[in-house]
C-alpha cells in the first residue's frame, strides 16, 4: 500500500523514529499542495490502487487533512490516517464529522500508541481525548523498541476506550548512520522479542484483539513453537519478508521505505503507472539486499531466506553492519 | 444574480460568492448552469457538494485559489475551469491547469477555457477563450493584429487566441500558455498515444 506523506513536521520525540532524517530535512513549509494529491490520487486510480495511507510527521499537522482524507475516501480510495493522536480540539472536531460522513470502511485512524510512560500529562490528555471522541475508527499501532516491551498498555486502551480490536506490531526500524533506538541484530535480544510477543498473545487472545506484523521480523528469532502460536492467532498477519510501502513526499519523492530513502528516492514523475514504480524499488531493494545481506552474516545461506519465506531481517541493520565493517 | 442565455446552457453570476453559500438542491435538475463564482470555498463541505454536481453544471471560479478550486472539482467529474481575463496574470500554474486538462488518463471534467477551445477547434476557424461562454471573435478583433502587424500575427497560437491577451505586458506569457493549448488540443485530437 502506498503511504502519502502529508508534512515532515511532527509533534513528538520518540526514540525509536525511523522518520527521523526526513523530519530534520524538511522544510516547514513543505506540506501536500491540493495539486500534488490530485496528481497522486488519479497516479494510483490509473494504476488500479485504492487503498492509501496517509502519513507524516504528524499528517494532523495538515490544516487541510480532514478535506484530503474526504477528498481521496469521495474519489473511491480506503483512507488509513497514522497519526499520534495528538492534536487540536477542533482537528479532532472535523474528524468526528468525517467519520460520521462516511461508511466505516471507508476511514481508518492508526494511532501509533507509545506506552503512556513515554508522554507528558498534556500529551496522554489530548491522546485520550482523540481516543475518546473517534474510538469507532481507530485502531491501534506500536512499534518495538527495545526488549522488555510491555503490550497489555495496548489493550486496556482497546477495552477501555472501545477501540477496534487489531493493532499493528511494527520492528522498529534502524536508520543507517542514525542512532534511533531499536532492538540490536543480535540473536538473544531477537530470541527475547520473539518471546515477549508470543507471550502477549493469550491477553490478545482473551480481549478478542487480533494483533499483525508489519516487515522487519526475522524468521530465525521464533520457534517452531512461537510460529505455531502466532499462526493460530492470526495466520495472515505473519510477516518475515519485506514488502514495504512506497513512501511519497510532499514534493513527489519516493522511496521504499524511510531506511532506504536516502539510498532510493526518485521522483513520481519519472514513473506512467504504479506498478512499474513498485516493480523498479522491489528489484533495487533485492539489489540491496543481495549486496549487504540480511541482519546477519548467515543470512546469505539460510534456507529460509532462500526459500523466500524471509528476508533477513530489516535491510536498515544490513547496512549498518556494512558500514561499521567497513569503518577505518 | 444576473442570468443570460446561451443555446444550451443558462449562465449565472455567482461573482461575489462561493460554492458552499449556494444552496442547490432547488435549482432546476434539468437545466445546465455555467456559475460564475468565487471559488469553492471550504473544501471540507464543498468536496461533499461538488460529489453532487458532475454532469449538471460547469463552474468557473475566479477566485485567488481559482486554479486550485478548478483542478479539484474536475478530478472530482465536475466540469470546471477559470475566467480568463486579458489583463489574467498567465502564470505556470495556469499551463499546469491545461496540461491537467489534456493530459490526464483518468476520468475527469472538462476545465475550461480549454475543454471549449478543444471542442470548438478548426484550423480553419478564430477561436479565443471567450469561445466557453459562446463568443467567438469577430474579423473586427482579429484582423488589426495582422494588418499592423503586431506580435500577436507571428505567435503560433494566433488562431486559438486572435488576439485576447495582446494587452499582456510580456508577450511570451501568452505565447508560452496558449502554444502549450494548441498542442493539447492537437495532441487530444489526434487521440494522443
Amino acid at each position: 500500500m502506498p503511504n502519502l506523506l502529508l508534512t515532515g513536521k511532527c509533534v513528538r520525540n520518540c526514540p525509536y523514529c525511523f522518520a527521523e532524517k526526513h523530519m530534520d530535512q524538511a522544510s516547514p513549509r513543505d506540506i501536500l499542495s491540493w495539486e500534488n494529491l490530485i496528481y497522486v490520487s488519479d497516479f494510483l486510480l490509473g494504476s488500479g490502487k485504492n487503498n492509501i495511507s496517509l502519513l507524516g510527521g504528524e499528517p494532523l499537522l495538515h490544516p487541510d487533512l480532514p478535506a484530503m482524507a474526504r477528498y481521496m475516501v469521495r474519489r473511491g480510495f480506503h483512507v488509513n490516517i497514522f497519526t499520534s493522536g495528538i492534536c487540536a480540539p477542533s482537528m479532532r472536531e472535523k474528524l468526528r464529522e468525517l467519520a460520521d460522513a462516511l461508511t466505516p470502511d471507508a476511514l481508518n485512524l492508526v494511532v501509533n500508541y507509545n506506552h503512556p510512560s513515554l508522554s507528558g500529562n498534556s500529551e496522554q490528555e489530548a491522546i485520550e481525548a482523540f481516543f475518546s471522541e473517534l474510538r469507532n475508527v481507530i485502531s491501534l499501532s506500536c512499534n518495538v523498541y527495545k526488549t522488555g516491551f510491555d503490550y497489555s498498555y495496548l489493550a486496556d486502551a482497546i477495552c477501555k476506550y472501545g477501540l477496534r480490536h487489531t493493532v499493528r506490531i511494527g520492528l522498529s526500524h534502524p536508520l543507517p548512520t542514525r542512532n534511533n533506538a531499536c532492538i540490536a541484530p543480535d540473536r538473544l535480544e531477537m530470541a527475547k522479542m520473539a518471546q515477549e510477543l508470543t507471550d502477549a498473545l493469550p491477553m490478545f487472545d482473551s480481549n478478542g484483539i487480533t494483533i499483525s506484523m508489519d516487515c522487519g521480523f526475522p524468521l530465525c528469532s521464533f520457534t517452531d513453537e512461537q510460529l505455531g502460536k502466532l499462526y493460530r492467532h492470526n495466520a495472515a498477519g505473519m510477516r518475515f519478508r519485506c514488502a514495504s510501502a512506497v513512501d511519497i513526499t510532499p514534493d513527489l519523492r519516493i522511496a521504499n521505505c524511510f531506511p532506504l530513502a536516502e539510498i532510493q528516492s526518485f521522483s513520481l514523475l519519472d514513473f506512467d503507472d504504479y506498478n512499474s514504480l513498485k516493480d523498479g524499488l522491489t528489484e533495487l531493494t533485492e539489489n540491496l539486499f543481495n549486496l549487504y545481506g540480511g541482519i546477519y552474516p548467515e543470512c546469505n545461506e539460510c534456507i529460509f531466506r532462500l526459500k523466500d519465506l524471509c528476508s533477513g531481517g530489516c535491510l536498515g541493520h544490513a547496512i549498518n553492519r556494512n558500514l561499521k565493517t567497513a569503518a577505518p | 444574480m444576473t442570468q443570460s442565455n446561451h443555446p444550451a446552457i443558462v449562465i449565472t453570476d455567482y461573482r461575489d460568492r462561493i460554492l458552499t453559500d449556494l444552496s442547490l438542491e432547488s435549482s432546476q435538475s434539468d437545466t445546465y448552469l455555467l456559475m460564475l463564482l468565487k471559488g469553492i470555498g471550504d473544501y471540507n463541505k464543498g468536496i461533499e457538494t461538488l460529489t453532487q454536481l458532475a454532469g449538471r453544471c460547469t463552474l468557473i471560479f475566479h477566485g485567488s485559489k481559482c486554479h486550485t478550486d478548478a483542478m479539484i472539482a474536475a478530478s472530482l467529474g465536475v466540469n470546471s475551469g477559470i475566467e480568463l481575463m486579458p489583463d489574467s496574470q498567465l502564470d505556470e500554474s495556469l499551463s499546469e491547469l491545461a496540461a491537467y486538462h489534456f493530459y490526464t488518463r483518468v476520468p475527469h471534467g472538462g476545465i475550461e477555457p480549454f475543454y471549449s477551445l478543444q471542442q470548438a477547434y478548426s484550423p480553419s476557424r478564430r477561436l479565443s477563450p471567450q469561445v466557453m461562454y459562446g463568443r467567438f471573435p469577430t474579423p473586427e478583433e482579429w484582423q488589426q493584429h495582422l494588418i499592423k502587424p503586431d506580435p500577436c500575427a507571428v505567435c503560433p497560437a494566433f488562431r486559438i487566441c486572435s488576439g485576447y491577451f495582446s494587452k499582456q505586458s510580456d508577450k511570451e506569457d501568452c505565447r508560452r500558455l496558449m502554444t502549450d493549448v494548441l498542442e493539447g488540443i492537437e495532441y487530444s485530437k489526434g487521440g494522443g498515444d
